[in-house]
């Protein structure tokens, strides 16, 4: 499958095998991201959100889907961004991860999403160190796309497992 | 394995415990005893407890000997030995030094065949005048495991598997036939139902190389089938021997199952020869021997067993094998009788299986959910304001016709999951018999409902608590025939076990005619242990109540003949566990009367909506005991703080679900709000809500990732397609600690 991420990128000698591959971007406030294409069940709009206590703020809640229960992380504040009301643009990427107790569907709250691009594996550098400002371990790398910059998230380590233990952190 | 250092009544606690738990042939369980007595030597207090200390060296020499298959591994054996643990925790109680109490300890060992070293220790010659009753079953052993290779059998998973399954299906069928035999004798189909299933398990063992299984299962066909064929009679002998032989085929099997799960390390050589000799001796009782050596050559599963003269049967039946199949081509003459063929073809059409089908459990709760899906959408669909608008009769009309569709197709979907107690039942019935004859009590065991359906998932988890109380009945409900005599009742006993469907409940009772809780004794004991003070007054149901109280275990109803109670806090749990309750009635000299209230199924739970802000939560009704407006003569608050009502004398503690769960948008006045008062381990709690929305039962879901939230249960979806979170109110109760005011406070 043309959808796998297959290629490998290196810098100063280090590789980063699984990068190259096809990607579902979205917006999030003025940056572009984008995420595996394989880990995308499905994107819908956002439905009421029941919330649920004692979990972190990021965590918006839990919503139906078709009948199975699925919580719902907002990006933007899981990434430490503002939160804004949302919009007819606004989207739920639902997404299949490794939690700790195997796969899970989580929906990611993105403020809209842009398109499914194919990224070449010259095309994506490693995460750029930011000091300690940034977690760049949820970063698989930074695609360049036409002088743009996705960057592209590891979404098992962005839902899966740090998620579980902010929720053990909070009980 | 525990490392903490715990006291001498702890693990006589646990060692009462699991002593309740051990089966026959469960070496596990005995290995799990034997830590639990060498832990006495290290236990916190030992030092004030040297007797025991020696009663522990006793009683691990005991265990030894039953591994070692010394002593048998029977139920009465087990027995004896938990009554022992109750004169250990009796010499505990009494705080060192009871000679009564050691002397019964003595007494009991010795009456299971274990010598009791007097003052002057003996060697271990003790163990050897214990010796197999020639006449009884042999014990189960195990062969040395490098003596001999694990043959190989492990070629094909798949068919092993099945195998396991299908053999623990026959020899359930063929326990409750012969228990059904036993009452009717010579009854030809019921033989035949038996017979069937060992040959069955005979041919397929053979065939996966169980060579073991398939020579104890063939010579036991030929047993059986020398009474099918009037050979001999149908006696208590052979059905022991087909009991004893189902016990060992079981405990094989489930080895191989372990063998299976857990790697060939686990297998166990299990010694047959015993057995088949025994399982011969009694086929050879009636019948006489035959003295001529039969070709094996004709059967395959003769050729296991070379050394063995193969009895006349063996060929009967080897004809009757090939004549099997020779008749299916009309035409031929039949050597055998024609009435025991035509039985034969009755009985293979009567038990011919209904058509079911196995399905995997994940599918069916997929069909559930998208069921419970397709109803919510169909709700949406028909309150869509455009729709709303059409006024055509024919859509009203159609509208209807699939709101009845559905609700079939999603009642349909939910009994999938649920079978009959049926076989629940029936392993009740080998129970009451071996209890009975091993009391000398004489018990009737009346069943009703056994149709009854069950969720598929609480089969498993009902079992223990079901022989726990029936045990219980048994023991010591019901009395010895004399004495029964002198209370003017008839000598039989009876133990009725009905299950049916009441208000959305699944109730089990066990009824007895026996003679009743002893309330003065419970009220006694509850004093002696604090739970009630003295001059309370309690009815005789709440004190009858209080066996399920874990004040009340094992322990110390062992040594107390007359009373009741025996574990009865771990059938509560188990109970709780379900979602269950379960409570008792008796009546002095009349009987007692246990009844079980499950959920009918795990998968739908019974509950309260409630609003708090915008957000609805559900609280499971079990666990409700009313709700009202609190006033402001019922409102106090301690030290300023800590907020309660006084509701009939008393104080309940408030949790302001608002505040708990950060919901923002909540009436924070309390006299505008209702309280529903609930019951969560053990402690009364009043939550604070914003409105009642209604009762409704609701399907459990999980919250996808998010599991393990303080006083969150899971979530439903409700009839808006919105998810509801259902309470966890032992979460509550616990999270809301940090709240509540003090215990002392709430009881001043």
């Amino acid at each position: 499958m043309a959808g796998e991420n297959t290629a490998t990128v290196t810098q100063g000698g280090a590789k980063i095998s699984g990068a190259e591959g096809k990607y579902l971007t979205f917006i999030l406030g003025d940056e572009e991201y984008g995420v595996g294409i394989m880990k995308v069940r499905e994107i819908i709009g956002v439905m009421e959100i029941t919330a649920v206590p004692h979990t972190p703020e990021y965590i918006k809640g839990v919503i139906n889907l078709r009948g199975r229960v699925i919580p719902i992380m907002d990006l933007r504040l899981k990434f430490a961004m503002e939160e804004r009301e949302y919009t007819d643009r606004t989207c739920v990427v639902v997404v299949e991860v490794q939690g700790q107790n195997g796969s899970m569907q989580v929906g990611m709250l993105v403020d809209a999403v842009s398109e499914v691009m194919n990224i070449l594996a010259e095309d994506i550098e490693p995460p750029p160190d930011f000091g300690l400002t940034t977690d760049a371990n949820n970063i698989l790398g930074m695609g360049k796309v036409k002088g743009e910059i996705k960057i592209l998230l590891d979404a098992d380590r962005v839902v899966g497992k740090g998620f579980m233990a902010d929720i053990e952190a909070m009980q | 394995m525990t490392e903490e250092i715990r006291s001498v009544l702890d693990i006589l606690d646990d060692l009462a415990l699991k002593i309740m738990m051990v089966e026959p042939g469960n070496l596990a369980v005995i290995g799990e005893l034997v830590s639990l007595v060498e832990e006495f030597s290290q236990a916190s207090d030992i030092e004030d407890f040297p007797v025991i200390l020696k009663m522990a060296g006793d009683l691990e020499k005991v265990f030894g000997m039953i591994i070692m298959t010394d002593l048998d591994d029977s139920p009465e054996n087990y027995d004896q030995v938990g009554k022992c643990i109750g004169h250990m925790q009796e010499v505990h109680r009494t705080g060192g030094d009871s000679s009564p109490a050691v002397q019964n300890f003595k007494n009991d060992l010795r009456s299971i065949g274990y010598d009791v070293p007097e003052e002057v220790p003996q060697d271990n010659n003790t163990s050897e005048d214990v010796a197999a009753v020639p006449t009884g079953p042999p014990e189960i052993k195990v062969i040395d495991p490098d003596s001999e290779p694990m043959p190989d059998f492990l070629q094909d998973v798949d068919l092993l598997t099945g195998f396991i399954e299908e053999t623990s299906e026959h020899l359930e069928s063929i326990e409750v036939n012969v228990l059904d035999l036993e009452d009717n004798p010579g009854d030809d189909e019921i033989i035949n139902n038996i017979f069937r299933p060992f040959h069955t398990i005979k041919g397929v063992s053979g065939f996966l190389n169980l060579k073991k299984i398939q020579e104890i299962a063939h010579c036991t066909e030929n047993l059986l089938d020398d009474v099918r064929n009037g050979i001999r009679g149908m006696d208590s002998s052979v059905i022991d021997v087909v009991l004893k032989v189902g016990d060992f085929l079981k405990t094989m099997v489930e080895n191989i199952k372990l063998v299976l799960d857990e790697g060939p390390d686990h297998y166990k050589n299990y010694d047959i020869s015993e057995y088949v000799a025994w399982v011969k001796s009694v086929q050879g009782g009636d019948t006489i021997p035959a003295s001529t050596p039969v070709q094996s050559a004709t059967i395959d599963s003769a050729k296991t067993v070379p050394e063995l003269k193969v009895p006349t049967s063996a060929l009967a039946e080897s004809v009757q094998q090939t004549k099997g199949e020779i008749s299916a081509s009309p035409g031929k003459p039949a050597p055998l009788p024609e009435s025991s063929l035509q039985k034969k073809a009755q009985a293979a059409t009567k038990s011919k299986p209904g058509t079911s089908i196995k399905v995997d459990v994940e599918k069916l709760d997929g069909l559930v959910n998208a069921v419970g899906e397709l109803v919510i959408m169909q709700a949406m669909v028909r309150g869509n304001p455009l729709v709303d608008k059409l006024s055509d009769p024919k859509l009203t009309k159609d509208f209807a016709q699939l709101g009845r569709i559905t609700s079939e197709i999603q009642k349909t979907a939910m009994s999938m999951r649920m079978v009959p107690i049926r076989q629940t039942f029936q392993k009740m019935i080998r129970l009451v018999r071996d209890l009975s004859k091993k009391t000398g009590k004489q018990v009737d065991l009346v069943m009703e409902g056994e149709e009854t359906e069950i969720d598929r998932n609480m089969v498993d988890s009902i079992y223990d608590p079901l022989v726990h109380m029936m045990r219980n009945s048994v023991d010591h409900g019901v009395q010895m025939p004399d004495e029964r005599e002198k209370m003017g009742k008839s000598t039989t006993g009876t133990v009725n076990l009905r299950a049916y469907q009441k208000g959305g409940n699944m109730v089990i009772e066990i009824e007895d005619d026996g003679q009743g809780l002893n309330t003065t004794k419970i009220r006694q004991k509850a004093i002696e242990r604090n739970l009630i003070n003295d001059n309370d007054k309690y009815s005789n149901y709440d004190l009858n109540n209080l066996i399920f109280l874990p004040g009340f275990s094992t322990a110390d109803q062992i040594t107390d003949v007359s009373g009741r109670g025996v574990g009865m806090d771990v059938v509560k749990k188990g109970v709780e566990k379900m979602r269950g309750k379960v409570e008792v009635f008796s009546e002095p000299g009349e009987g007692s009367q246990f009844i079980i209230r499950l959920p009918l199924t795990l998968a739908i739970i019974d509950g309260i909506i409630v609003r708090v802000g915008s957000d609805r939560y559900i609280i499971p009704t079990t666990a409700i005991q009313e709700s009202l407006r609190p006033t402001e003569e019922q409102y106090k608050t301690v030290q300023g703080k800590g907020e309660a009502l006084l509701i009939r004398n008393t104080l309940i503690p408030i949790i302001r679900l608002a505040d708990l769960f950060g919901v923002a948008d909540s009436n924070s006045n309390i006299f505008e709000g209702i309280v529903v008062v609930i019951e969560a381990e053990g402690k009364q709690r009043a939550i604070l809500v914003d409105e009642l929305l209604g009762k409704q039962e609701v399907v459990i879901k999980n919250l996808g990732g998010l599991q393990e939230i303080k006083g969150v249960a899971g979530g439903t979806i409700l009839g808006d397609g919105r998810v509801g979170l259902i309470l966890d109110l032992a979460g509550l109760v616990s999270s809301s600690a940090a709240i509540e005011i003090s215990e002392e406070a709430t009881a001043g």
